[in-house]
Formats: C-alpha cells, structure tokens, sequence
C-alpha cells in the first residue's frame, strides 16, 4: 500500500503544532542522496512542491527547530518521488539511526542496555517539542521491548517510519537483531505503541 | 535573579559541550587513520570516513551491525571479552573482510572506554592496512631470493672458471716441460 494525502490532510497537517530538530531533515537528505543522488533529491522537492511546501534539506540547521508538520511532508515526500509502500518506509525508519548525529550521540552515552533502554525516552525529547515517549516494557531477559509515543502525529507515514526507526536504535543497544516488531493505535486513549522482540543470543 | 544567573549558566555548558562534541566530531572524521566505535554487545555505533573508505561499507551497511561484519566473529568476540578485562591491546595482526569481500592484512590498536564508577561502555578500534607493506615485504622476499640463485649461479661459475685456468695453467706448464725435453732430445 502506497500513502495517500488528500488536500483536507494536508491543511490539517500544516496546522498541526509543535516542532522537530533539523537533524531528521539531514538524515532524510543523507538518505535520498545516498539511495538516489540528486535526481532523486530533485524529485522529492518537486513532491514537496505538490503539497505546497518547501525544505531546503542542504541548509537545514541540525540543531535548529523547524515545524513538526515538515517532517510528515518530507516523509510523505519521499515515499511519492520512489514509490515507497510501508515497509520501504519502515525500512527507511531502519537506516536512519545509523546516520543521525543524534542518536550517535545518545548511544555512546551510557553503561548498561537495560539504562539505554530506559532513556530513549530522552531521545525523543531531543527531537521532537510534540509528544512523548514511555517505556513500558523494558525486558532484555527475555528479549522484548514496547515504548509508548502520546501524542497524534495525524498520518501513518510517521508511524511506519518509526517502527523501523525504534527497531533499529534498541537493536544497536541491545545487541541482536529484531525478530519481530509491531506498531498498535490507540486513538481513544491518544496514544500508540511499538513492540519489539528478539532472539537472546549467548554472547560471552 | 538568581534563576536567570543559573540559566544562563546552564545555557553557557550547553554550549560548550556542544563546541566540544563538534571539535571531538571534526576530529573524528579528519584523521586518515579508519576509526570505529563499537558498543559492549559488540555492535558498531560509528565509523569514521577512512574506515568506510578502506573497507567499501557505507554508513548504512556497518553501523548498527555487529563487529563480526568485517572481523572474523570468533575472533571479534575474543577481542570485545579482552577489552571487557584489561584497557587496549595494540599493534595486532587481524584480517579485515571489506564490503566486496576482500580480505586487508592489518595491525589493529583497540581501546576500551570507561565511564566513571560504571564500566566499559565501549570499544574504540583502529586499524591499520598493511596491505601495500606486505605487498612490498613480498617483493622483497621475491628479490632477496632471486638474488640469492643469481649469487648460487656465480659461485657455480666461479668455481667452473677458476678449475679450467687452473687445468689450463698445468697443461700449459705440460706443453713447456714437453717442448724443453723435445729440444733437449733434438740438441742431443
């Protein structure tokens, strides 16, 4: 399934409030240059440019706040300029850890996994102003862990992208590859969560 | 008053670990040496641009990945449980798989970093492609032995020359002695 965005979705997007560090515009950017070169760069703007917005990804600050609505589009944009169904998205979520000045920063920090673990709550607030993160399983024995995000983000896209994105920063604290991970709304209760599972593999 | 003061205050740190994080960021990705950070658990968390230009990966293809991506895993893990019990190991040999597959002879240098009353938290690693070296140890070796058949192959001939002059030198004496008997004989 590809993503959609109707022009009611992207008025209601543009008002959505809060906002987000330019670090993930550089993430994107590193990511659209090193899959697709500037043709490919080309063609997202010209995707952006449909919805009626503009992100100037070389001349984003990393540390400067932008919209939060910005990174939807720019998610959005992407998965139209490549034809990303949601596991490209998700996919794309995956990698952008690996390049994130931030998350590198946030992995280097700390001892212990368990500790890491307890903390990527932190992590989103060094991105995000909108939201909020709870860890609510936090179980390396047995290998699984779910996090809580509060907050409506409005489109799936988000969704998608940060289950690979969560995946990828407990599977580098952890250690082991993630063998199952699933995202669950709750729209009621204004909040959604992510579950991750893996094999305990003896490392010593 | 005094929240402004410490707010300021805080502001000021922040600003300096920030400077800090990018001098120590710039630094990190200046040094031609192939440079990478890898977790307890064994995991990559960063690599340099010499590292990913010596072995081919890209950021996508090694960070979040284990060490055994590009060292051998049985001797990964005997590098990561070393480190876990003592500070560095240098200068040793490992072979180095690159992303097309190739294997780098190299010396590598790994260092375990601490944090204050909790541990390792991580491993710096290094290395080092001795690859054109042992290009030209192999070089080396090649002419050292080469030269030594060449030196065999003189001393062969030495020999041979020196015991035909020497053989020439008595027949020659021969032919004297012969030709003063033959004129003795002639006189007579």
């Amino acid at each position: 399934m590809n993503y959609n965005i109707t022009e009611e979705e992207i008025k209601r997007l543009q008002e959505l409030k809060g906002e987000v560090r330019g670090v993930v515009f550089k993430t994107d950017h590193h990511f659209i240059i090193n899959k697709n070169g500037e043709d490919g760069l080309k063609k997202v703007k010209d995707e952006l440019k449909k919805m009626g917005v503009s992100i100037d990804y070389e001349e984003v600050s990393q540390m400067g706040y932008y919209p939060i609505s910005l990174r939807i589009f720019s998610l959005l944009a992407i998965s139209r300029a490549f034809n990303y169904n949601r596991e490209d998205v998700s996919k794309m979520g995956k990698n952008a850890p690996r390049v994130s000045f931030l998350v590198k920063f946030f992995t280097k920090y700390f001892m212990s996994s368990e500790k890491t673990l307890e903390k990527v709550g932190e992590l989103w607030e060094k991105h995000y102003t909108k939201g909020r993160i709870e860890m609510i399983v936090v179980d390396e024995e047995n290998g699984k862990t779910a996090l809580r995000l509060h907050g409506d983000f409005l489109h799936p896209i988000f969704y998608d992208y940060l289950l690979g994105y969560f995946s990828s920063i407990i599977s580098m604290v952890v250690g082991q590859k993630i063998d199952k991970e699933k995202v669950e709304h709750f729209p009621e209760e204004g909040y959604h969560e992510f579950y991750m599972e893996w094999n305990i593999k003896n490392n010593s | 008053m005094v929240n402004k003061k410490e707010k300021d205050k805080t502001e000021t740190l922040l600003e300096d670990i920030s400077m800090l994080e990018q001098y120590i960021q710039d630094l990190f990705e200046f040094t031609p040496l192939p440079l990478c950070f890898i977790n307890p658990k064994g995991m990559i968390l960063e690599a340099n641009p010499a590292f990913l230009e010596e072995t081919g990966y890209s950021e996508y293809d090694i960070i979040g990945k284990e060490l055994s991506v590009f060292i051998d895993e049985e001797i990964a893990m005997k590098i990561i449980r070393e480190l876990l019990e003592k500070d560095n190991i240098e200068d040793r040999e490992v072979a180095i798989k690159t992303k097309e597959g190739d294997i780098l002879p190299a010396t590598f240098f790994a260092k375990s970093r601490k944090i204050k009353d909790e541990g390792v938290n991580g491993i710096f690693l290094s290395f080092f492609n001795l690859t054109e070296i042992k290009k030209k140890e192999n070089e080396i070796k090649k002419s050292k032995k080469e030269l030594e058949k060449k030196m065999e192959e003189m001393e062969k001939f030495n020999r041979l020359t020196i015991g035909r002059e020497l053989k020439m030198t008595e027949l020659k004496d021969k032919v004297e002695k012969l030709q003063k008997e033959l004129e003795k004989y002639k006189n007579s």
